[in-house]
């Protein structure tokens, strides 16, 4: 038995899509770590395994290209092998794709010029026979002086041989002279080596060549990436629905049967409405998460999502993004959760922090009931153009609003935040191929298991002192009061009415009073509470007709003017276009980019923007409406 | 781009038409960007072929040494080619 403190740490270092993660998946299963590298958003992974009788840990380094970092991003590489930022691996296993061999040669002798013992590993050697190619192993090792194995990573062909391999890297032959330290010299160093192993070089891969015909082709191309997108849109937009509603059933349920088995009092309120309210608000974005990230994983791991990334660059290009960031984008529409965590995808981590701070301007469906609600209550339903009602017209222009926003500043920001001159863009096609279903199912379950733990109880420890929040201190009702009332008594003089009535002064240039204060709030649990909220401020019992008469009804005792005048819907219409009213966007913030400084700096830019652009909005309306 | 052009001149990347054959002649290993073009496998002599452009026009794709790879005209145009030759058609610019 060797002691922790013994394990050999081995480093899987490579190009992406050199079949590294794959390999890395199939030797160490479902036991990976994810964490993050500190201060980047790049992703550490590790996991521990036995290799026959020694324990080794297994890192997964970031895919690069290169040892010559062009960012900091790029640079955590280099930092993990000198030990920067762990502990730095005793060994290295350079993987490559066996038919771009010729490719990752330079990258091999950067390898080789640490000094490690090294290994190199040929992945997809079926894919190089398919295409014809052939690779003189013995000869490359003698030509590199390092040991040489091919595997097929997802079939596990070749995984035994590289376990035993692992497990030994003191007995590893070392190269005898070391590669040129001169990059062109080094290129014919990787030219000479190349025509001396190589027997036949791989042709074109015929399957990929037949299916970009059509997927790469200028018209049908182009509807099969709004085809996928749609898709992608409607699976957590609409399909996610049914398993929601579902989960909500489920917790409704046992909340009830918590207040009908228990005494009533204070604790069977916190456990039903706070602790199982609080677990089915995490539990309710699991649909969403594996839905998406079940298509996002089967379409980047047969190959399309590089293609769907080649499709759009022009339009993302614009604005400094990649066409990836398109994916995450479009999710936010239905909700930013998800859509923050399919950035993962995103190979450039820079571009994966911009995507993710703008992220949540796009319009979401928990901003649909407020919508609904303030559109309902005020736009007169009348035509405009055909079967375009204004009511359509008001709503389709804030879904632009939110979209434009957050392009332009995507675009504010790789120019300022983060400006990205010096980097070039390079996107690999690569072959596709069929996907293995244990490294799917692996992907799918991490990223599920990753969201419960690191925002999960994020989202729940705030949910539940939201519920503190909202019925502390306790009051009695007078008597006499019946339900609704009671709940609104309760709720005017808890500590979240108590800060809606502190907060009126800066909400008042808004047009906002005290109960948009509690609302809004309340709806940092989630944006659509505001509409629950204000109905139980409004003593209404349903969310719906009697709530838009009220709130239509309340007028100001002291100005003797409708609350909800012209002015202030349009404003608070607007503050919801722009404000980041949701923690667990927040939370799923942290969790990706590691710290709460990404977090703190998305909900500061957002709520100066929605005040800013809230105060415009009520003293335009408000000119205008008292113009006409 | 004109047909008339002698092989040995060399040309950006950039304006080479889909399907067209070319060998990389420089590529300039001072800038960082150029370094990194060099191991994507850029590099002198290499052989490649210009596959396709995106729907909008940019990006185009590449084949090379074995991988497809995708490059704005901005990254292709620091890459000089000479063509080896043209696609069968008398002038590249003349085909649908």
């Amino acid at each position: 038995m060797s002691a922790p403190s013994t394990a050999i740490r081995l480093g899987l270092i490579g190009a992406p899509n050199s079949g590294k993660t794959t390999l890395f998946n199939a030797l160490t299963g479902l036991r990976a770590k994810v964490a993050n590298y500190p201060g980047v958003t790049v992703e550490r992974r590790e996991a521990r395994l036995a290799l026959g009788d020694r324990a080794a840990v297994v890192i997964d380094l970031p895919g690069t290209y290169s040892l010559e970092p062009l960012s900091p991003d790029e640079a955590v590489v280099l930092r993990v092998l000198d030990g920067e930022l762990s502990a730095a691996p005793d060994a290295l296993v350079v993987v490559a794709d066996a038919c771009s061999l010729e490719r990752s040669l330079p990258f091999v002798a950067q390898v080789l010029l640490r000094g490690r013992p090294t290994c190199l590993v040929l992945t997809m050697i079926d894919e190089l026979a398919a295409r014809g190619g052939t690779i003189d192993v013995p000869r490359l090792e003698r030509a590199l002086g390092i040991p040489v194995l091919g595997v097929i990573g997802h079939r596990g062909r070749g995984l035994d041989a590289l376990v035993r391999l692992l497990g030994r890297p003191e007995d590893w032959s070392r190269p005898v002279l070391p590669p040129p330290t001169d990059p062109i010299e080094r290129s014919h160093w990787a030219d000479s080596v190349f025509a001396s192993v190589s027997g036949v070089r791989p042709g074109v891969h015929r399957l990929t060549e037949a299916v970009d015909r059509v997927v790469l082709h200028p018209i049908a191309g182009t509807l099969l990436f709004a085809a996928v997108m749609i898709t992608f849109f409607q699976l957590i937009f609409a399909w996610a629905t049914p398993a929601m509603d579902g989960i909500d059933a489920v917790i409704s349920a046992t909340a009830g049967w918590l207040h009908a088995t228990l005494a009533a009092g204070l604790v069977v309120d916190f456990l039903a409405d706070g602790l199982v309210k609080g677990v089915g608000a995490v539990v309710a974005f699991l649909p969403q998460i594996v839905l998406l990230f079940g298509l996002l994983y089967l379409l980047e791991d047969v190959g399309y999502m590089a293609r769907a990334a080649f499709v759009v660059d022009r339009v993302m290009g614009r604005v400094g993004l990649e066409g990836r960031a398109f994916v995450a984008l479009l999710s936010s529409y239905a909700c930013a959760v998800p859509g923050i965590m399919a950035t993962r995808t995103i190979p450039s981590p820079r571009d994966r922090l911009v995507t993710i701070l703008v992220a949540p301007l796009m319009t979401c469906s928990a901003r649909l009931p407020v919508y609904a609600l303030l559109i309902g209550a005020f736009v007169p339903a009348v035509p405009v153009w055909g079967p375009l009602g204004l009511q359509g017209l008001v709503l389709l222009a804030l879904y632009l609003i939110g979209s434009v926003s957050a392009l332009a500043m995507a675009g504010l920001f790789e120019r300022t935040l983060l400006p990205s001159s010096a980097l070039p863009f390079y996107l690999e096609l690569p072959s596709y191929r069929m996907p293995s279903a244990k490294l799917w199912f692996s992907q799918v379950w991490g990223s599920a298991r990753a969201f419960v733990r690191r925002a999960g109880t994020i989202i729940l420890s705030v949910s539940v002192v939201l519920w503190v929040l909202l019925h502390f201190p306790r009051s009695e009702p007078p008597p006499g009061a019946d339900g609704p009332e009671a709940a609104r008594l309760t709720l005017e003089h808890s500590l979240a009415g108590s800060a809606g009535h502190a907060i009126e002064p800066v909400i008042a240039p808004l047009g906002f009073d005290w109960k948009i204060g509690v609302g809004l709030l309340a709806s940092l649990a989630a944006r659509e509470v505001i509409v629950a909220t204000l109905a139980q401020i409004y003593a209404s019992s349903d969310a719906d007709a009697s709530l838009r008469a009220a709130i239509r009804a309340d007028v100001d005792p002291r100005t003797g003017r409708s609350v909800f005048d012209a002015p202030t819907v349009a404003s608070l219409l607007v503050f919801f276009v722009f404000a980041l009213q949701c923690l667990s966007t927040l939370a799923v913030m942290a969790r990706e980019t590691n710290g709460w400084r990404w977090p703190a700096f998305a909900f500061g830019y957002l709520l100066a923007l929605a005040y800013a652009a809230s105060w415009l909005t009520h003293r335009a309306v408000a000119a205008w409406s008292g113009a006409a | 781009m004109n047909a008339t052009l002698p092989a040995s001149r060399s040309l950006p990347l950039s304006q080479l038409a889909p399907g067209q054959r070319a060998q990389v002649k420089a590529v300039d290993a001072s800038s960082p960007i150029g370094r990194r073009l060099l191991e994507l496998g850029f590099r002198p002599g290499t052989e490649l072929r210009v596959v396709r452009r995106a729907p909008l026009g940019d990006p185009t794709t590449y084949e090379l040494r074995g991988s497809r790879f995708c490059l704005r005209r901005s990254e292709a145009q620091r890459i000089a080619v000479a063509p080896l030759d043209f696609p069968t058609g008398d002038d590249p610019l003349s085909r649908a």
